[in-house]
């Protein structure tokens, strides 16, 4: 399997439960709970950042 | 809308699975998801049969009454947490030395999916929390609810760490050890939201 799709699959996984709750919320009009989507997303970008760079930073070396 | 979030937890599963295939053995897959499965049967059981700290809604998917998708929900995220910290550090959790950072890492993962899950959740009346404290989040969610997530996780992740140190350990007596121990981290997990439910009632009242 490919090493970066692979890296990507247990952020994928919170992708697609985080696009089931946004298209919820769209849907119920609870523009309210929009935010509780966020902080998850961000942490998520940060990790996967971190991984793909050390895997640029192997490839390098 | 409520089978898409039972069969979206079931492809959850599926996938985490063969991420965890790939990445460290079959072995691995059987211990983490056989004695996490038992764990969150066993959560399940104490915290809504026992404790009668929320009731369940309309889920299709069962399991001895209770939903299936909570089995495999707890391990799941148990496992994204797991990953997640180790990418995040550069180190593998299960290797690296007892203070380390992955666990607070993962408690703030555990927190930060209970925001949305719980979010998500309440939409469909899926969890319905019972608790007398009246500090509330949103969808009538009790700040308990992140620190749930959180304890039950970071718990189990470190159950796993303790009783897998010693090296060539067969996985099956792996499984056995971590599945006897699921009851004793349950029970630690009830002391800890009771201290916690404590704690903020305190807090906010």
């Amino acid at each position: 399997m490919n090493k970066l799709l692979l890296t990507y699959l247990p952020y994928g996984v919170i992708d697609l439960l985080l696009s089931i709750a946004i298209i919820s919320e769209l849907v119920n009009k609870r523009y309210d709970l929009l935010w509780a989507n966020l902080p998850i997303l961000i942490w998520g970008l940060v990790s996967l950042n971190k991984q793909v760079r050390k895997m640029q930073d192997d490839l390098v070396d | 809308m409520i089978w898409l979030i039972e069969i979206s937890i079931i492809l959850v599963t599926a996938i985490l699975v063969i991420h965890a295939r790939a990445v460290y053995n079959q072995s691995f897959v059987k211990v983490f998801w056989i004695s996490g499965m038992i764990m969150g049967f066993l959560r399940e059981y104490a915290l809504n049969d026992i404790m009668k700290i929320y009731d369940y809604g309309d889920f299709h998917i069962t399991l001895f009454g209770l939903p299936l998708i909570y089995t495999l929900f707890w391990t799941d995220i148990a496992y994204i947490g797991l990953t997640w910290s180790n990418n995040f550090l550069e180190r593998e959790y299960l290797k690296a030395k007892p203070l380390d950072y992955h666990l607070p890492l993962i408690f703030l993962t555990m927190v930060l999916i209970s925001f949305f899950f719980e979010a998500l959740l309440s939409q469909y009346g899926l969890h319905i929390w019972k608790l007398d404290s009246s500090a509330k989040l949103w969808g009538n969610t009790p700040i308990l609810a992140p620190f749930a997530y959180g304890w039950t996780v970071v718990l189990f992740i470190k159950s796993l760490k303790l009783l897998s140190k010693e090296p060539q350990q067969n996985w099956r007596v792996l499984v056995l050890k971590l599945s006897l121990a699921q009851p004793l981290v349950v029970l630690i997990l009830a002391g800890l939201l009771l201290l916690s439910n404590l704690a903020i009632i305190l807090v906010f009242s």
